[in-house]
This record gives structure tokens, sequence and C-alpha cells, in this order.
């Protein structure tokens, strides 16, 4: 367990290594001299080289790139082009927008996929199976920011029980807040949702035809207890592998949403970078991100080992089952 | 057989009529989709416009058709370019296994752990935005898709005999992956191609609504909905006909995808996810 964790624990490192090479290459190195590419074609030489200058593009790449490591080691991710303060700062702020917006989306996911899946799972093959898979189907096909839209129309502009966009902050109050993140949190997890419910009834149904669940019936237990007692648990795999890749969505797919709803999240604030050709500003927050999801996958891989003990067992212990 | 294969014949259904909306509006369109008219404009849908019109008094239906061509081709090129290069990396790096494989599949991994909005966002960052940027973004991102799907699958052939009977008959591992194992390979990546261009379709309409796909005036289903969100609430035509048309396309793809399963790959049946 020990050396799988220092083995897991490398190549997390390596990835995130390799990771922030990628990021540097495509924006310091792609669009040639980002000092030029950032000012447009009309800069004038004295604030391209005060530009140059504070961004340290007069080293050479490699001095750059250890730099900016560095740096990044100190917390420190550069001064924005646009805005004028540190990076990390937008960045922490935005994150208080973009991360409780992810969990309670995929909150709202768990919740609704969960029961579809156990009741599903166990009307396999009938006709209430059949119809709801169907409507998970178009769950799945179901752009989110065109649900977003949809929502917005019933629930805000004729029933007016959320307001359209905008987030208050977390100082006008919890209840505030959060009301302002729910339609936004629908659109996110609904999709996720059908896809969710779709794995878990498939991981549900291999599972059922396992002996322990022939013996929980013979026992006496009925169909939707078996399913929660020892088929739940033992289906969790594939699931977590979704829950985490759908995290990592979440985080970093939030983009289109925070747009429709005009919230001050991370996904916005990479947009509007982009508008801006802010490039220290897009370099920090697509680097947050993808050591997001490279730190989720992480998490997930260590949590298949806590919940299946299968796994811990040595891999020849597994092949003679 | 219709009731067996029924994703088949209704994911094929709809497939198949947004294929015809995107060939048809090559030829014929009842109206200019870009030809404005001010004084029609914002009509509800009628027997002379059946989508209505947008804030321009263009007509919506034609749009949508023009859209149609816009998303499809966007989603097929992307789908070339993730199986013309994912493909031949994924069976080079069957072949060679060893350091080789390790290394393409590592440079895989990292191409996963970007997003695909994120990388589509860096590299529009990069080159700006546009209907090609969008296909190179969108391209990129299935390129892993497919290298570790083909990897994976050639991984299993390699083992069987007839492979290992090629080898000893003097075929390197070039020929052998061209002539067994890629044609052992084609239902899966059908199978996949088509998931992928469910996948590549939502993708550009995401781009497009954040205006870093199609550019106007080319008329893309993203950029439709991104012009209807202001006025859904005396227009909802306007965001109803686009999303639908998105919403039918891409279920009818997935549909297509789980249905050709089902009949390449019986063993496979109910397992995509």
């Amino acid at each position: 367990m020990i050396v799988w964790f220092l083995r897991r624990m490398f190549a997390l490192l390596a990835t995130m290594l390799a990771a922030s090479l990628f990021i540097f290459f495509m924006i310091e190195v792609l669009p040639g001299d980002p000092a030029h590419f950032m000012m447009g074609l009309n800069a004038d030489p004295a604030g391209l080289d005060a530009l140059r200058e504070q961004m340290g593009l007069n080293a050479t790449l490699p001095e750059r790139y250890m730099r900016w490591v560095l740096a990044l080691l100190r917390g420190d991710f550069g001064i924005s082009y646009t805005y004028h303060v540190p990076v990390r700062d937008l960045i922490v702020e935005r994150l208080a927008v973009s991360l409780p917006l992810a969990v309670y989306a995929l909150a709202i996911s768990i919740l609704l996929a969960f029961p579809i899946a156990v009741f599903t799972a166990s009307k396999a093959g009938k006709f209430a199976d059949t119809l709801i898979m169907g409507g998970t189907q178009i769950g799945v096909a179901i752009p989110n920011f065109w649900l977003a839209m949809l929502l917005v129309l019933l629930f805000s502009t004729q029933l007016h029980w959320f307001s359209a966009g905008g987030f208050p902050g977390w100082q006008a109050g919890l209840l505030v807040a959060f009301k302002a993140l729910t339609l936004p949190a629908i659109a996110l997890g609904v999709p996720q949702a059908a896809i969710l419910a779709r794995v878990m009834r498939t991981s549900l149904i291999e599972t059922m035809g396992e002996d322990y669940m022939r013996t929980a019936r013979a026992k006496g237990l009925g169909q939707l207890q078996v399913i929660w007692r020892h088929g739940v648990r033992n289906a969790m795999i594939p699931v977590l592998t979704v829950i985490g890749m759908q995290l990592s969505f979440l985080l970093a797919g939030s983009i289109i949403i925070e747009n429709v709803f005009f919230l001050p999240g991370l996904g916005r604030l990479v947009f509007q970078a982009v508008a801006q050709r802010d490039l220290v500003v897009v370099e920090g927050v697509v680097l947050v991100l993808v050591l997001a999801v490279v730190l989720v996958t992480f998490m997930v891989d260590i949590t298949y080992h806590l919940v299946d003990p299968r796994l811990r067992r040595p891999a020849t212990m597994r092949r003679t089952k | 057989m219709r009731a067996r294969h029924s994703s088949l014949w209704l994911g094929g259904a709809l497939a198949s009529f947004a294929l015809s909306a995107a060939v048809l509006s090559l030829f014929w369109a009842p109206y200019n989709p870009e030809m404005q008219n001010i004084a029609g404009q914002l009509q509800a849908p009628s027997l002379t416009h059946w989508f209505g019109t947008d804030h321009l008094g263009r007509d919506t239906l034609s749009m949508t058709l023009a859209g149609a061509r816009n998303s499809i081709t966007v989603a097929l090129v992307a789908v070339m370019i993730g199986m013309g290069v994912g493909v031949p990396l994924g069976l080079f790096a069957a072949a060679q296994r060893g350091w080789v494989d390790s290394l393409l599949m590592r440079i895989n991994d990292l191409l996963f752990a970007f997003p695909a909005l994120i990388l589509a966002i860096l590299i529009t960052a990069i080159f700006g935005p546009g209907a090609i940027n969008a296909i190179i973004a969108i391209g990129v991102f299935n390129i892993p898709v497919f290298a570790r799907l083909t990897r994976g699958a050639a991984l299993s052939i390699w083992a069987h005999d007839y492979i290992l009977a090629a080898r000893l008959s003097g075929k390197t591992a070039l020929r052998i992956s061209w002539e067994h194992i890629l044609p052992n390979l084609a239902g899966l990546l059908i199978v996949q191609g088509s998931i992928q261009f469910a996948m590549g379709i939502i993708a550009e309409a995401g781009l497009s609504y954040l205006g870093l796909g199609a550019q106007p005036p080319a008329s893309s289903w993203g950029r439709m909905l991104f012009d209807a969100q202001t006025m859904t609430g005396f227009a909802p035509w306007l965001a109803i006909f686009p999303g639908l048309a998105i919403l039918l396309s891409v279920l009818g793809f997935n549909l297509l995808g789980d249905g050709l399963r089902d009949v390449l790959d019986p063993r496979q049946k109910g397992h995509r996810e």
C-alpha cells in the first residue's frame, strides 16, 4: 500500500510538472512575443519594453520557466495586465464562487442519480426502466447552457422565483448566495445526473449477478434492500470514477454557465482574460484548473483503495480469487 | 428487428435528419439566413416564417438549417482529426510496447488532464476565435480518446494466435497493424466516432455561444442561443428551435452509437458508460 501510494505520488508530481511545461509552452512560446501579443499591433515600444521587463521576458526560455515555477511555489502567479492586481488574489476571489457552485452541482447530480439508478436497476428491462433510461438519454444530450436558458425562462421570467443572474456575494448571507447559485447548479447538475445514473445502473446490474447478492436474496431481503445494503458499495468503483470526472468537469467546465448567469467565477475570469489577451491570468487560471483535475483524479484513486478492500490485496491474491 | 434495435433505428433517423438538414442547407433554405429585414423583426412562428424571425429580421428556420451545416462540419472534421492522429498513435503504441508505449500513453494522460473547454480556450487564446480553431480544439481533445481506445483494443488483438502466425510469416508490426489489427477495430471506432461526433456538436455549440467558434455572419446554433439569451422572455422561439436542434442531433448520434455497439459488439450491450 505504501509503495503504491509513493508511486502514485510520483506520478502525480510528474503529471503536474508536465502540465506546467505544456501550459508554459502554449502561453509563452507559441504566441511568439507574449508582450506584443497582449498589447496588440499598435503597441508603443516603451510600453512593450516595460511589459517585457514586468513579465521577465528578456531572460532565456529555461530561465523564464524556472523563475515562473519557483514563483508559483511561493504562491506568486504574477500581476494581471488588465486588473493590475495579483493573479493569486483574483483566483482566490473567483474560487469562492466556482468551488461552491461545482460542489452544489455535484450534490444535485449524486442526489438525483442514486435513487434513479437503484430504482431502474431493480426494475431492469421493465417498462419503468425503459422509460426512465430514455429520459436519461435526453438528459445526457441536453446542452447545459440551453437548459440554463429554459430554467431562467420558467423560474425567473415567468414565475419570478429566482433572479436571472448575478451573484450577491457571500456577505449577503448564506441563503441568499445559495439561492443565486441554485439555477446554475441545477443546469450543471441535471445532465451530469443523467450520465451518473446510467453508469450506476449498469454497474448495479452487473453487481446483482454476483454470488453474494444471491445469498442476500436467499436470506430473504427484498430487491431494494439487497441493492442498498450490498449492491451500492460494490458498484462504487466505476461510479467513483465518474463522480471524480464530473467534479473536474464542473470545476473547469462551468465557463459557459457562469456566462449565462453572469457569475463572477473562475470560468468567467479566464474567458474575459482571453478576450482581453491577459495571458498572465489565462496561464494562472488554466494551471489551477488543470492541477485541480489532476488532484481530483489522484484522490479518486486513493478512494478506490479505501472503498474496495479487494484492491488493497496483492495482485497475485486477486488473481486467485 | 425494429424492436430489438430501437436505439439504432431512432438514432439513425434523428442523425439522418440532422445530416439531411445540413446537406439541404447547401442547396436550399426558405430565406437567405444572413439577410436582415428589420421591418420584420421578432415575428412569432407563422406560415411564412415557420420558426419565426430574430431581432434582425432573419428567418430562424434558415439560420437553423445553416447552423446544422456548421455544427456537423465542425464535429465531422474534429472526429476525423481525432481518428486520423489518435488511431495511428494507438496502433503504434500497441505494436511497440515498452517505453514508446509508456511515453505515448503518459502524453495521452496529460492531454486528458486538460478539460476540453479549457483546451479549446487555450487554443483560441493563442490563435484567435473562429470555426477552424474550434475544429482544431475539439479535434485535439478527440486524439487521446481514440489513441487510448485503439491501444487498449489493439493490445488484446495482438495476443491472438492469428497475429502470432502473421508474425511468424515475417510480416512487420506496421503491416500487421494495418492488415489485421485495424480491420478488427473498425466496429469499435465507428461506435466511438458516433459518440465523439455527438460530443463535438455540443462542444461546437458551447464554443460558438462563448463567441469562440464560427463568427458572424455565419450561422451557428450556439451563437443563435447567445443572441436569444436576452430575448427569451418575449421571443422564446429564438432559444427553443436552435436548442432543440442541438438536443435532437446529439440524442440521435448518441443513440446511433449505442445501437451500432449493440449490433457490432453484442457482448458490450449496455456497457458504454
